[in-house]
């Protein structure tokens, strides 16, 4: 087990590595094939095309390829300074230096920092509930299967997997907000400061999110746990006269929830890179909003640094996820 | 989101997307105020010591702040809401060229010079804020000076001196580390022969061409005539920066305050707070008569969400721009919504420039065609129709020194739509009857490709066959449109555009987008690479022009510019408005983009 962690965790690492650099290439390409240059960023106005040379001198963004790589790599370890020395200019980019923002003037990490634990609070708080919800109703559909209960739930599921995210999030905007005035108008609280504003706050923005997942999780728990409750084992443990509520309980959930689990993993991972649309809509100021404003500026830094920093989180998912699997599951081997 | 480029001498239209909320990044400063048939007489002097003169109005009605004071009042106390979609560009008065941010300098910045606290036209003039009065120069205007109010203070106590003033100015010239800003006319006019790296690089170096033989005398030696130049000292740009609170790139997070309001708080993409500074004295300021104890501006990024609570009064302004063309007809359907909306030109020209680089526009009846063909009224309709603008029948906007409303060279048509006759015999003699194809530059994001299918059938009804030439909009002004030799090898004919001035002089709006010597590549303005030595003789004139001369120069100027037929003006952007029944002293100023005067504003009921 344990040589089979090592062994997904130096395949993590390799996975990252390629991803940042296929992404760097990207960036790089975009400086100089597309004309994104940071410089227009920094310079503001149209600069001449002398100033924008000497920018990419002084900010080493005129060397080749593979030094700007390796500095960007070792960046992240090691940290780096940025500039090339003149008096005023220096730009301190401590490890881990995921990128200088010129339009931000920060470090990228500075900017991931303060961006996170609004993403992390969105995501959390909305994972708890898809979880809960989802799978609740996913069990007792499959338990009350055809049931006007069960056809019920499975269209409101319907519903919640096809509506986008920006329409159920404008309606409930409009209705909790701006007719009933339950809530206050959305913004981001953290929660050192007020911990019930901050989930009065975000308790939109979770449902919004939720309602689309949990209706995934639902229909998908409600197949594994049909399927389960098929099996031999189940029509053994039932034949054996164990109480239902220890059959289902007991038996059939643990292994029906197991490919729950790899999914809400990967689903997790995948938000705590930035869920821009409920946080475009709810303006909350997450990695998800930092990126669409770094795409719409070309602040190619930026979208690198955060990319980098989602492969991490999807990759820690998926190897978090494989190892619980195994742990839940004793049919799993690790090979 | 805001972004875009800003260029040299003003600003073009930073994106052709999602409607209206252009206007939102509209970074212009040009002179603008009532549409003429809405101008009312003028009544009282400017710098009163009270409030703000000029024309009230004790109800509030449609268009009252546009020329008029709407709801005065000497009520004190409470808290201005402003929402925006985006944040600002930056605090740092050296590093802001956004036109809502240059409003919001007026809180805590002052200059030399500001401009009038007066609604409209009148907003456009500049008074004296930290001088005791308007800049003396010599006769070619080379050197200006001025002497400073006594009693000012920063918000830490410690005393404006001309040396601040100077210092402000020195701080341009690290480029590497200050910029953003309109810097460019300073560093053109006061960069000294030897040369001068700013004060990070160079800390025992001295700007040679700023003199300050006393704490409250400062002058300038310039490089050339400059007649607008108590203009550049109204903008933040020219503000002063205490050397030893100067934190270098991080001064924008927190700014020392020379105005009546200081930083509290700034929390990037979500708040700031503002609240008085003890340290303002309203005994040295004709310019602002706040009211209000906090101003706090909190970033909306939905622009929906952000309307809804504009509309339930539940927030103040919309501090960067106006409200959604979805949300304009709710407003004006409902009579007591409609008297709390404004709808008042921005300085803006939406505008088509027809390259005369890119055969066959190279001959001038060929680009007349294009100027009788096009369809005006098409166009203003996608960019939100009558709210959203006015027909232009002249490039230079109106109110900026010059505007001559019965100008209209090319006209197209009794309503607008083109006159197909006239573009025809445009064709014929221009050799090419059965018309032509150019490419069209556009940004591909938002009304832009709707406007090029627009721009592409009309043109058709002549036989001009336009092809497609999009790019991304954060490099349409600086590499695309911005480089003559990309317009050539793209074979580029038209491009949209839209142009405001950095500040409200004929000089300001023309110079960088008309004279041959503003001609760069890349971030070039002058985009049909225009070099008519009468225009270039006319902003030369202007350069050294007494302000009575200004007016017929800029009318002439616009005319010789119209001649060549290589701007074919569209629309006057106009901005939809709506404000917080509750706020009083509030007036739009043509000085700051015409946005409203926040640092003037208060409420009626003091919360």
């Amino acid at each position: 087990m344990f040589r089979y962690i090592v062994r997904r965790l130096i395949g993590a690492v390799f996975v990252v590595f390629i991803i940042s650099l296929v992404t760097f290439s990207l960036q790089y390409l975009a400086q100089h094939v597309g004309g994104g240059s940071p410089a227009y960023l920094f310079l503001g106005k149209a600069p001449s095309a002398a100033q924008v040379k000497a920018f990419e001198k002084q900010w080493g963004l005129d060397q080749p390829f593979t030094t700007q790589y390796v500095n960007y790599i070792k960046g992240i370890f090691t940290g780096r300074t940025l500039g090339d020395g003149t008096p005023g200019s220096d730009r301190a980019c401590p490890a881990p230096c995921l990128g200088y923002s010129f339009q931000y003037q920060a470090p990228v990490t500075d900017l991931i920092k303060t961006a996170f634990p609004v993403t992390f609070s969105l995501a959390i708080g909305a994972a708890v509930i898809w979880l809960i919800s989802g799978v609740s109703i996913g069990v007792l559909s499959a338990l009350k299967k055809g049931s006007l209960a069960d056809r019920s739930a499975m269209v409101v599921a319907l519903a919640g997997v096809s509506l986008p995210v920006y329409f159920t999030g404008l309606i409930l905007l409009y209705v909790f907000v701006y007719s009933l005035h339950w809530l206050p108008p959305p913004q981001w609280v953290e929660f050192t400061t007020s911990p019930i504003e901050w989930a009065q706050n975000l308790i939109l923005p979770w449902i919004t999110i939720a309602f689309g997942t949990a209706a995934l999780y639902a229909r998908f728990t409600r197949a594994n746990m049909l399927e389960t409750m098929n099996e031999d084992y189940i029509r053994t443990a039932t034949a054996k006269g164990l109480p239902r509520r220890t059959v289902i309980g007991k038996h059939a959930l643990r292994s029906a929830l197991t490919p729950v689990i790899t999914i809400f993993g990967l689903d997790l991972g995948l938000l705590l890179g930035g869920a821009i649309l409920t946080e475009k809509t709810f303006s909350l100021p997450g990695l998800g909003y930092l990126t669409i404003n770094a795409i719409a500026r070309s602040d190619l830094q930026v979208v690198l640094g955060i990319t980098i920093v989602a492969a991490v989180f999807i990759v820690i998912a998926n190897l978090v996820v494989d190892v619980v699997y195994g742990l839940v599951d004793p049919r799993v081997r690790f090979s | 989101m805001s972004g875009g480029r800003r260029q040299i001498g003003g600003h073009p239209e930073e994106k052709v997307d999602q409607s209206m909320a252009i206007t939102r990044r509209a970074t212009s400063i040009a002179a603008v105020g009532a549409v003429a048939a809405l101008a009312l007489a003028a009544c009282g002097g400017s710098g009163s010591s009270s409030t703000p003169s000029g024309s009230s109005s004790s109800g509030s009605t449609f268009n009252g702040a546009v020329d008029g004071i709407v709801n005065p009042s000497d009520k004190t106390g409470g808290t201005l809401q402003l929402i925006a979609s985006g944040d600002v560009d930056s605090y740092d008065p050296a590093r802001t060229y956004y036109a809502y941010s240059w409003d919001l300098q007026r809180l805590f910045t002052r200059s030399l010079m500001g401009f009038a606290p007066e609604p409209g036209t009148k907003g456009t003039a500049v008074v004296p804020d930290l001088a005791s009065a308007a800049g003396v120069s010599n006769a070619d205007k080379t050197v200006w000076t001025y002497k400073l109010k006594s009693g000012l203070k920063f918000s830490d106590g410690t005393p404006i001196t001309s040396k601040d003033i100077k210092y402000g100015i020195e701080r341009l010239f690290a480029t590497d580390v200050i910029n953003g800003g309109p810097s460019s006319y300073y560093l053109g006019l006061l960069t000294p022969k030897g040369g001068y790296k700013g004060p990070y690089a160079d800390p025992t170096g001295d700007l040679s061409t700023v003199k300050t033989p006393d704490d409250s005398t400062i002058e300038f030696d310039l490089s050339s005539s400059f007649a607008d130049f108590n203009y550049l000292m109204a903008l933040p740009t020219s503000a002063p920066v205490p050397k030893a609170a100067d934190t270098k790139a991080d001064y924008g997070k927190k700014p020392v305050s020379s105005g009546p309001f200081m930083f509290q708080s700034y929390t990037p993409n979500k708040e700031t707070i503002w609240v008085r500074n003890p340290n303002w004295d309203q005994s040295t300021d004709t310019i602002r008569h706040p009211k209000v104890d906090q101003i706090t501006l909190t970033i909306v990024s939905n622009q929906a969400d952000g309307d809804k609570r504009l509309l339930s009064n539940s927030v103040d302004l919309w501090a960067d721009g106006g409200i959604l063309p979805a949300s304009r007809p709710q407003v004006l359907a409902d009579p007591t919504k409609k008297a709390y909306a404004d709808n008042p030109t921005t300085g803006f020209t939406r505008y088509i420039a027809v390259m005369q680089t890119v055969a066959p526009l190279t001959n001038q009846a060929c680009r007349e065609a294009i100027f009788y063909a096009f369809n005006k009224s098409d166009y203003r309709k996608i960019r939100g129709g009558e709210t959203g603008g006015d027909i232009a029948n002249t490039m230079t906007p109106p109110l900026i020194p010059g505007y001559d409303a019965n100008f209209n060279p090319y006209p197209s048509g009794p309503d607008n739509t083109g006159d197909l006759t006239m573009a025809k015999q445009k064709l014929t003699e221009c050799g090419q009857p059965n018309g032509f194809s150019v490419a069209m530059a556009y940004t591909n994001t938002g009304i832009g490709p709707q406007l090029f299918a627009s721009v592409q059938a009309n043109l058709a009804r002549v036989g001009i066959h336009v092809t497609s030439a999009p790019s991304d909009s954060s490099n349409y002004y600086s590499t695309w449109i911005g480089s003559p030799k990309n317009i050539i090898a793209k074979n580029i004919g038209i491009a949209i555009a839209g142009w405001g001035a950095d500040f409200p002089t004929p000089y300001g709006f023309w110079q960088s987008i008309a004279n041959g010597n503003a001609i760069v590549d890349p971030g070039n303005s002058n985009y049909p690479s225009l070099n008519d030595p009468k225009v270039n003789g006319i902003l030369s004139q202007l350069t050294k022009a007494d302000p009575s001369q200004t007016a017929d120069l800029g009318g002439q100027l616009d005319k010789a510019v119209m001649a060549n037929a290589v701007y074919l003006p569209v629309q006057f952007d106009k901005t939809f408005y709506y404000r917080n029944p509750r706020l009083t002293n509030i007036y739009l100023n043509g000085g700051v983009g015409n946005y409203y005067d926040y640092v003037n504003i208060g409420t009626n009921d003091g919360k």
